[in-house]
């Protein structure tokens, strides 16, 4: 519990954890802090920001700071949906492939590496274009594409603690060896899987933002790709359609690296400091 | 449950070779147990004695099924338990259980001393209730000398001594009722101050719960402490089965005088201690005929080519040793 310790008292933590909370705040009150639906004009067209509108308003009328807010939903969507399918497929097919061994590693890791080649923003513009566009579906493609890497991560640390004692003790003590797994190697070595689900998190806000500003987005959405896409032909007249959107974007990302890092400087923090 | 017999057993390990060196054939194997044979009496304590890499701790872990044999029997009853199936597993483990050498690895870190201890009983579904459980392991850490319980149960491994965890272990081994425990160096990872505790706590075991308990070590210090026969292996092979009480004065293989000679003793004269020859041998390429034959002081020609067999010399004394009748 010390590590616990040490890891909410750093700075990154902290710091990634505040910028977080405000943005998850307006995800989750949205609705409260700026009513009515986002996508309707609310007067005219490219206002500078003023007292009616702070973050002025885009090329349809559209209130910036009502966009940016009901965007932080869709981004949380993609943060926590895409990463959260991405961990639950690269811990299970990662600790099985690792646990298992033999030919059955051999085949996963393949695998593992057919997924990581596969182009990703490529792939999603194609299902995109058959299925429509739509948030879930996004989601799920994003998640299904990028968790080989956690995959890998989980199978290099099932492979070294696979072999400790206390997984030889479970067995003496009667344990099937799928239940020792996921009660004793996963727990012990999730620690860098979920250091890369944060630096997912934000690969998943980047990829959304980058479709949105593609034209790629939900259309009945709100998203913060979408403002910059508004933006993007009034760059010279109008730059706050660009340079609000893209602030926020980046605070969101460094808030997910922040906490990255700091979870990783956490887990290598040598064991017997702790003990 | 009676005796535990083994009969011929071995383990031989395949070296991961090159993919051209296995299509010819030429893998590696090492033959880390090579034709052991030895009884395990109910109730008794026999040692195993030798040097790291001599195949003792191979032995133990295939004793407790979690090392598969490449050939051989081992008789618990009248059931083999080298091709034992799964459900029969299942009540194998509740009567056979395992200590292992690291306390520092073989506590589960992310689990409290409950749980470790609860493990078990949860698996092998040994607790009839939540209060029936509680009450086992209270009773449990109570007789392996960590009490006030309460003051344990809710701690992390990281929050105990090395004696501490070894008793955790030592617990979640016992709290099943085992007829038969195979200690795996229970003492060498813990300081010397301790030590006696934990051999003393593995002798009342075995005195008032009769349990059996093969005690692996390298030290022939705890060995004769603890055990009522000692098994002296080297590089694979048991080359000498004594009791316990005679191995002092009636032991007669090289390599067992050898051990004795070397045990370290502040008033022992040192000026006759026997000189050791070279390094144990490779157990990928072990010497032909005697294992011991390269270090040996006796050692005569046909030492190199005949394997010598355990033979009974005298009532419950068994050695392998080509010349054990002439050298007299």
């Amino acid at each position: 519990m010390r590590r616990l310790k040490i890891f909410i008292t750093n700075k990154q933590t902290i710091i990634g954890l505040c910028i977080l909370s405000v943005l998850l705040v307006f995800a989750i009150f949205a609705p409260v802090i700026s009513p009515g639906d986002p996508l309707f004009s609310k007067g005219a067209p490219i206002q500078r920001p003023n007292k009616e509108h702070i973050f002025g308003t885009d090329n349809m009328g559209r209130d910036v700071w009502a966009m940016i807010v009901w965007g932080s939903r869709i981004s949380m969507v993609f943060a926590f949906g895409a990463a959260g399918i991405s961990l639950i497929i690269g811990v299970v097919l990662g600790a099985l492939s690792g646990y298992i061994g033999g030919v059955f590693d051999d085949i996963m890791s393949r695998i593992f590496e057919v997924f990581y080649i596969i182009p990703r923003t490529f792939l999603i513009i194609l299902m995109v274009a058959i299925f429509g566009s739509s948030v879930t579906l996004m989601v799920i493609i994003v998640g299904a594409t990028i968790w080989p890497s956690n995959a890998k991560i989980m199978r290099a640390q099932v492979l070294t603690l696979k072999s400790r004692t206390y997984v030889q003790a479970a067995e003496v003590a009667g344990g099937k060896r799928l239940s020792i797994l996921f009660r004793h190697v996963v727990p012990n070595g999730i620690g860098p899987v979920l250091s890369n689900s944060t630096l997912q998190m934000a690969q998943a806000v980047l990829t959304e933002a980058s479709l949105s500003f593609l034209g790629l987005g939900d259309p009945s959405v709100a998203s913060w790709g979408k403002i910059l896409q508004a933006g993007q032909s009034h760059i010279s007249s109008a730059p706050w359609l660009v340079i609000i959107p893209g602030i926020v974007i980046a605070l969101m990302l460094l808030a997910f690296n922040l906490l990255g890092t700091a979870l990783q400087m956490t887990l290598n923090i040598k064991q017997q400091l702790i003990e | 449950m009676g005796d535990i017999i083994v009969e011929n057993l071995s383990k031989d390990y395949v070296l991961k070779t090159g993919f051209i060196k296995q299509l010819r054939g030429k893998a590696e194997t090492v033959s880390a147990v090579n034709d052991v044979s030895l009884v395990i009496n109910e109730g008794e304590v026999l040692g195993l004695v030798g040097e790291s890499g001599c195949g003792k701790t191979t032995l133990g872990k295939m004793l407790v099924k979690i090392e598969s044999a490449s050939s051989g029997t081992i008789m618990i009853g009248d059931k083999n338990i080298v091709n034992i199936r799964r459900k029969e597993l299942f009540d194998f483990r509740k009567d056979v259980q395992m200590i292992f050498q690291d306390p520092y690895d073989s506590l589960d870190p992310k689990m409290t001393v409950y749980d470790i201890v609860a493990e078990p009983l949860r698996y092998l579904k040994l607790a009839k209730n939540s209060e029936d459980m509680i009450e086992k392991i209270y009773e449990m850490l109570r007789l392996v000398e960590l009490s006030p319980p309460e003051q344990y149960v809710n701690r992390y491994p990281h929050r105990l001594s090395g004696g501490q965890r070894q008793r955790v272990a030592i617990a979640r081994a016992l709290i099943v009722n085992p007829k038969f425990v195979v200690a795996d160096e229970p003492v060498s990872m813990l300081d010397v101050s301790i030590r006696a505790g934990i051999l003393n706590l593995l002798q009342k075991l075995n005195r008032e719960n009769g349990i059996s308990i093969l005690l692996i070590t390298h030290d022939l210090a705890t060995a004769r402490f603890l055990s009522h026969r000692i098994a002296v292996m080297y590089l694979g092979k048991i080359v000498e089965l004594i009791s316990s009480n005679k191995l002092m004065e009636m032991a007669v293989h090289p390599y067992t005088k050898l051990l004795l000679s070397s045990a370290p003793d502040l008033f022992a004269d040192t000026s006759n201690r026997i000189e050791i020859k070279g390094e144990a041998a490779s157990a990928t390429a072990p010497p032909k005929g005697c294992r011991f034959s390269p270090r040996c002081n006796y050692a005569i020609a046909s030492c190199f080519e005949k394997e010598p067999e355990l033979t009974e010399i005298e009532k419950d004394h068994f050695v392998a040793c080509n010349r054990v009748f002439e050298r007299e």
